[in-house]
């Protein structure tokens, strides 16, 4: 692989220079990144070089949509006719594979730069007003010291290090930061951006402050309110869901147009509920509150990346990232599957193999 | 009614957990087939509406819950609006909420045939998000409390007796139901209770109360449109947007099962968004956020009863039931319509008159 | 499958090629996407031009066709038809108008040719996406539903019940004149009133309901005989009209009888007031004198003791028996008065009547019975019977007649006819005259054995987006929409439907489209002609 360069120390204004490099030495036609809106917050654009740009925020720690779901609706149609630089998070690139591989979206002249991630902060703290100077205490997170107050899910987050990413920003040795390359085409346009700049590796050190800090975050995110056994903890931590399906609409997975618990299928009629009410005594209004998380585990927590957009939206802060992590890593070990790992790596849900599951009962 | 309504004091707890032992017998006497009201969750930890029919699980009621999560409108959707079924229901709630589900049913999405709506005097509700969060859990809202949402504040109609009884309550007053129309005082009897006690100290209280709360709501969405008059203007109001939709799926109105604005999302090809992008220099994503309030307002303002559920959804922090409450009391008014109050006054949407809007002189929301 | 779009442009003589420059925009038109061959030509619409572009359809196989002439106005049906020689399904055919909306809006020539290869990619972007829609005709109902069992209804029944056109009569009385019922082809239905009108001319569905049943009727055209009536006492509101010697004068005069009957012995005063209710209708009634002085001559007959006297406006006798019949009362010494009637009093037993001179005065008189001949209204249930089916109400609530004098039975609704006096007040002789001449516009506009094409291009609803919230129902003309209980969603009759698309206008869900005008088709072309 191509050598890496050595992008500075002062984060993020290393990083923001080095982005600036590339694209003017890259040939793209745009990039997609975070970037400040006119009100003074930060959102995802599609950015040129043509005249009204705003301020470029790239790796900014929020994540307002998933980039892979917003990649998701610009290209379903069809692949970009001219080079992007994409910058996201490996959560939402390999949420991205993801929906590639459901014929949703097209990787084509899309160009990936991601980053050994240090999570992001939550929607909440963003619109309760957040201060810049938190921005450089975050990038200081490659020592292995928790960051205070970032999402749950990234909290707990050991898939940091993004797998197809053709450029990856990394902590490199001695407080530097590199640019990695991670594919053929990230080391020619490294070569080109920073043709004299000294060379630079992801510092394995750094990784592991990291993954230890994460094994123990884990750990600790996923008990409490998350760590729920059977269906008396599921209708306790779902007892305060009010149904609005928000964190459905910002999983970058979940794509139909129609979702089949919206459908008129999943209506009640009176006909069936007054059976309901004889024998329960009760029925909330609306019904099935626990049956559209666990169907929508069902449906996909075989891809789910654990990026932790939906307890982000979620109005009563229900731990359903969490929970839908736990799930999610317990279906994908079953099928030994890492989601967005491969883009040529099969759905497990519609791949058939002659044997499977031969251990039952477990 | 041409003359002053009486109702019936009811003897027990103040305040709307009066109402408990009365729909508790109303089960147990069979002249009910359920009660629809909040109980608090098996987490106790917020409230949900519960279609009731054992009495028993009334030990878990609270008919007006310091915070709002379900609206009762949608509520009562989601249980006819395929039919009541013949079953007939006590359905306790806010009068936001009422309008709600009374719009909802001139929208063919819920069955008021075997509805009997019974509505209490409101003192708004705290926000949603906090409540869950743990920083604001009062157990109850008094009629003095200053933590109620932006949008309570400004309602003016909290009061308002849309329901066929209606519980008029607080501040000394001893609890008293009112029916408002036959099926009310139907209820009423049903319940054992005359309507006897005069309303005179109510009106009086609730008169000055929604008087109160027209001049404030009158200033403060007068200031807010103020703030956001102009496209640029309503742009830094609508900042922190992220075009989640959120609003439009805990509105009790929008009842499309595809919103129009989420089909749009998908219409975009790739280059298009491009070729957007250069000409304006970048294109924020998801696009179209002006465009789907604009639009859901156009679609539903007239039917908006300013419940506030859009803004206790949002993720983002807009103020966006002001906004709308902001546009919506404009709209309304050109009909001469509001939301909810008059289940005979068709929905000015789909009513069509040969002369209509006529002297309006152009004054805009 | 692959699209195979052949776009022709015609050069319309020189209508077009003049403008727009045909050599450069053949060519420009070659890449776009689905396109297989480009050709103009010099007249498309003439016989040789149509023989080729069939041909040019089967020869090459194509899938689509562009058609960029004239305005469709023109010629629609044409290229239309020569897609059905071609053997492909017409509605996979677009023009671009570059005639009427290029060539002739402008004397730029390079605007001209950029436009017109615009609107032509534009045409082709909505082409491909459009669907085949089979086309439908139906034969056309020749019955027919008259509404009033009078006089009109009468006349009318007659001159159009035979052996190839079934005639129903319905009229709310369950009593219905012999000369109605004895008529041969005439289905009457008396007590029986319209609830529902769906359809169009030629293909009326009318929902009769009488006490606790429903009937469906179909016809192919209707017409409302549904009479008139005399304004009352209350409606017409002359303060002490409540007094017991004041009668409003009854169709039959017999019905005056109980009154004569119970006047005093020696010269009773018999009193006529005329224009009675004429300032709240606000309109003279035009045939009231006559029957008021008819009355009056049968009084003298009856009544030969009462002294006659007549409180009138202006006299209005036109025709030719009017004079005879006015002589004739001015001949047998009846007091004539001109004065509008302000107010009625029982004064013992007489009636004092107050009224207002031309001079502004005020007179009264007294009298032992007042008369008063009341305004002709519309009959009770006009109103209602005009909203549900769907014709329009003048002013004073009478069915309105699309023309007065050049469409004097025709209606706002194509099929619907109005006849006798229930466009207005009438005589005998203008009720059969319209009568007549309502049956014979059917009679030639409605010939047994006549072929509706249908509308192909109906509206359709996605049961899935469907909520069942019933907006389309109430922006629906036609009455083509209906709300299936079953599966509790709207249900579109492609019968009736006549594509307009106020549907997909009203409904928030998009959950209903007109065929081959869906939103993406629309859109796609909009987005291609801004390109």
């Amino acid at each position: 692989m191509a050598r890496g360069a050595d992008i500075g120390t002062e984060m993020p204004k290393a990083l923001r220079e080095a982005v600036q490099r590339l694209m003017e030495t890259g040939g793209f036609e745009g990039t997609f990144t975070l970037a400040r809106t006119p009100g003074g917050g930060v959102d995802y654009f599609l950015s040129t070089k043509e005249e009204g740009a705003p301020e470029l925020l790239p790796l900014h720690p929020v994540m307002p949509n998933h980039a892979g779901r917003l990649l998701r609706e610009m290209t379903l149609g069809g692949a970009m006719r001219g080079k992007v630089l994409v910058i996201t998070r490996p959560c939402e690139l390999r949420g991205f594979v993801e929906i590639v591989k459901r014929l949703q979206g097209c990787l084509d002249n899309l160009v990936f730069l991601s980053v050994v991630c240090g999570g992001v902060f939550p929607l909440s703290m963003v619109s309760a007003g957040w201060d810049g100077k938190r921005t450089e205490e975050y990038w200081a997170y490659p020592d292995g010291r928790p960051v205070q107050g970032l999402r749950p899910a990234c909290q707990g987050c050991t898939e940091f290090i993004p797998y197809t990413a053709d450029l990856v920003v990394a902590p490199s040795a001695n407080g530097h930061w590199a640019l990695t390359a991670g594919s053929e085409e990230g080391g020619r346009l490294i070569e080109r951006a920073f043709p004299s700049a000294p060379a630079a590796e992801m510092d394995p050190k750094a990784l592991e402050a990291m993954a230890v800090a994460r094994k123990a975050g884990r750990e600790e995110v996923l008990s409490h309110e998350a760590d729920v056994k059977g269906l008396s903890d599921l209708v306790k931590v779902f007892g305060r869901c009010i149904g609005c399906h928000a964190c459905s609409k910002a999983c970058p997975i979940c794509y139909c147009t129609l979702c089949t618990f919206e459908s008129s299928r999943m209506e009640d009629r009176m006909e069936q509920s007054k059976g309901q009410l004889e024998v329960k005594g009760g029925i909330r209004a609306p019904a099935g509150t626990v049956l559209f998380h666990i169907g929508r585990m069902g449906h996909m927590a075989v891809s789910c990346v654990a990026c932790g957009c939906c307890q982000d939206v979620c109005p009563v802060g229900i731990p359903v990232s969490l929970l839908f992590k736990k799930v999610g890593e317990a279906v994908q070990a079953r099928f030994e599957y890492v989601p967005g790992r491969d883009v040529k790596e099969a759905l497990p849900i519609n791949t058939f193999q002659p044997m499977e599951f031969k251990e039952m009962g477990e | 009614m041409s003359e002053a309504p009486r109702g019936a004091t009811i003897q027990g707890e103040e305040g709307p957990r009066a109402l408990v032992p009365l729909l508790a017998r109303a089960l147990e006497k069979g002249t009910s087939d359920a009660v629809l009201l909040p109980l608090r969750t098996p987490g106790q930890d917020s409230y949900a509406f519960v279609l009731v029919k054992d009495p028993r699980l009334l030990r878990q009621a609270d008919p007006l819950p310091p915070v709002q999560t379900v609206t009762g409108g949608r509520a009562l959707s989601s249980l006819t609006r395929h039919g009541g079924g013949g079953v007939r229901i006590l359905a306790v709630m806010r009068p936001c909420e009422a309008r709600g589900a009374i719009e909802l049913s001139k929208l063919g999405q819920v069955d008021l045939k075997d509805v009997t709506l019974i509505t209490m005097d409101c003192p708004g509700t705290v926000p949603l998000q906090r409540f869950a969060r743990g920083d604001l859990r009062p157990s109850a809202v008094g009629f003095a409390d200053q933590d109620i949402r932006p949008i309570c504040q400004v309602c003016d109609l909290s009061c308002a007796a849309v329901g066929d009884l209606h519980l008029g309550w607080g501040e000394g007053l001893a609890p008293i139901l009112i029916p408002m129309d036959e099926r009310g005082a139907e209820a009423l009897l049903a319940m054992g209770l005359r309507a006897e006690s005069d309303t005179s100290e109510w009106r009086t209280t609730v008169s000055s109360r929604s008087q109160e709360r027209r001049e404030r709501r009158e200033e403060r969405l007068g200031q807010l449109r103020v703030a956001s008059s102009g496209l640029d203007n309503l742009m830094v109001r609508l900042d922190s947007c992220i075009n989640c939709h959120n609003c439009m799926r805990a509105c009790p109105i929008c009842y499309c099962r595809v919103c129009a604005f989420d089909i749009r999302r998908q219409e975009r090809s790739a280059n298009e968004v491009l070729d957007l992008a250069k000409a304006r220099g970048s294109m924020r994503l998801p696009m179209d956020t002006l465009m789907f309030h604009l639009g859901r307002m156009n679609h539903m303002s007239l039917n908006c009863v300013s419940c506030g559920a859009c803004e206790d959804a949002c993720p983002a922090g807009v103020p966006i039931a002001q906004l709308f409450a902001m546009v919506s009391d404009r709209t309304q008014s050109a009909f001469k319509y509001r939301a909810g109050m008059d289940r005979q006054q068709r929905s000015p949407l789909i009513t069509f008159l040969e002369k209509e809007l006529e002297g309006e002189d152009g004054q805009r929301c | 499958m692959n699209a195979r779009v052949g776009v022709y442009v015609c050069e319309c003589g020189n209508n077009i090629s003049d403008q727009v420059d045909i050599a450069a925009l053949v060519p420009m038109l070659e890449g776009a996407p689905g396109v297989v061959k480009v050709m103009s030509h010099r007249l498309l619409c003439s016989k040789e031009g149509q023989e080729f572009l069939a041909e040019e359809v089967r020869k090459e196989g194509l899938t689509h066709l562009v058609v960029a002439a004239c305005s469709p106005r023109q010629h629609l049906p044409t290229f239309m038809e020569v897609c059905k020689r071609g053997g492909l399904n017409p509605y996979l055919m677009q023009m671009a108008n570059i005639r009427e909306q290029c060539a002739w809006v402008t004397s730029d020539r390079h605007e001209a040719t950029e436009k017109a290869a615009r609107m032509i990619r534009a045409a082709i972007a909505r082409v491909v996406r459009q669907a085949p829609l089979p086309e439908r005709e139906v034969e056309a109902n020749p019955d027919v539903i008259i509404i009033g069992g009078g006089l009109s209804g009468t006349v009318t029944a007659s001159m159009l019940a035979g052996p190839e056109r079934r005639v129903h009569v319905v009229d709310r009385n369950p009593t219905l004149a012999v000369a109605l019922t004895s008529l041969e082809g005439v289905e009457t239905h008396g007590g029986c009133e319209v609830e529902a009108v769906r359809g169009f001319f030629g293909n009326f569905e009318v929902e009769l309901a009488s006490k606790g049943s429903r009937q469906e009727v179909r016809v192919g055209a209707m017409v409302v005989c549904t009479g008139s009536r005399a304004t009352t006492l209350q409606e017409m509101g002359y303060p002490g009209s409540e007094a017991p010697h004041v009668v409003v004068l009854p169709q039959d005069l017999e019905g005056l009888r109980p009154y004569l009957d119970a006047l005093p012995s020696g010269q009773p005063k018999v009193m006529f007031v005329h224009c009675a209710g004429r300032e709240r209708v606000g309109y003279c009634s035009g045939v009231c004198c006559l029957r008021s002085f008819k009355a009056m001559r049968w009084m003298v007959e009856t009544a030969p003791n009462a002294q006659l006297s007549c409180l009138h406006q202006d006299i209005c006798v036109p025709g030719r028996d009017g004079e005879r019949e006015y002589q004739g009362i001015l001949g047998i010494g009846a007091r004539m008065t001109w004065g509008r009637l302000t107010a009625l009093a029982q004064q013992g037993p007489q009636v004092t009547v107050s009224f207002r001179r031309e001079d502004g005065s005020i007179g009264q008189d007294a009298a032992d019975l007042v008369i008063l001949v009341p305004a002709t209204v519309p009959n009770h249930g006009a109103r209602a019977l005009i909203d549900i089916i769907g014709v329009e109400a003048g002013p004073a609530g009478f069915v309105e007649e699309a023309h007065p004098m050049l469409e004097p039975v025709s209606t706002s609704v194509k099929g619907i006819y109005v006849a006798g006096s229930a466009s207005g007040p009438r005589d005998g002789r203008a009720t059969s005259l319209l009568s007549l001449a309502a049956a014979a516009q059917i009679a030639a506009e409605l010939r047994p054995g006549k072929t509706l094409r249908l509308e192909a291009q109906t509206s359709q609803v996605c049961e899935a987006l469907c909520t069942g919230c019933r907006n389309c129902m109430t922006v629906c003309t036609y009455g083509a929409i209906e709300y299936d209980l079953v599966a509790q969603t709207c249900r579109v009759n492609e019968t009736i439907c006549r594509g307009c698309g106020n549907c997909v206008a009203a409904c928030p869900s998009e959950a209903i489209s007109v065929k081959g005008a869906t939103y993406q088709q629309i859109l796609q072309e909009i987005k291609e002609a801004v390109r």
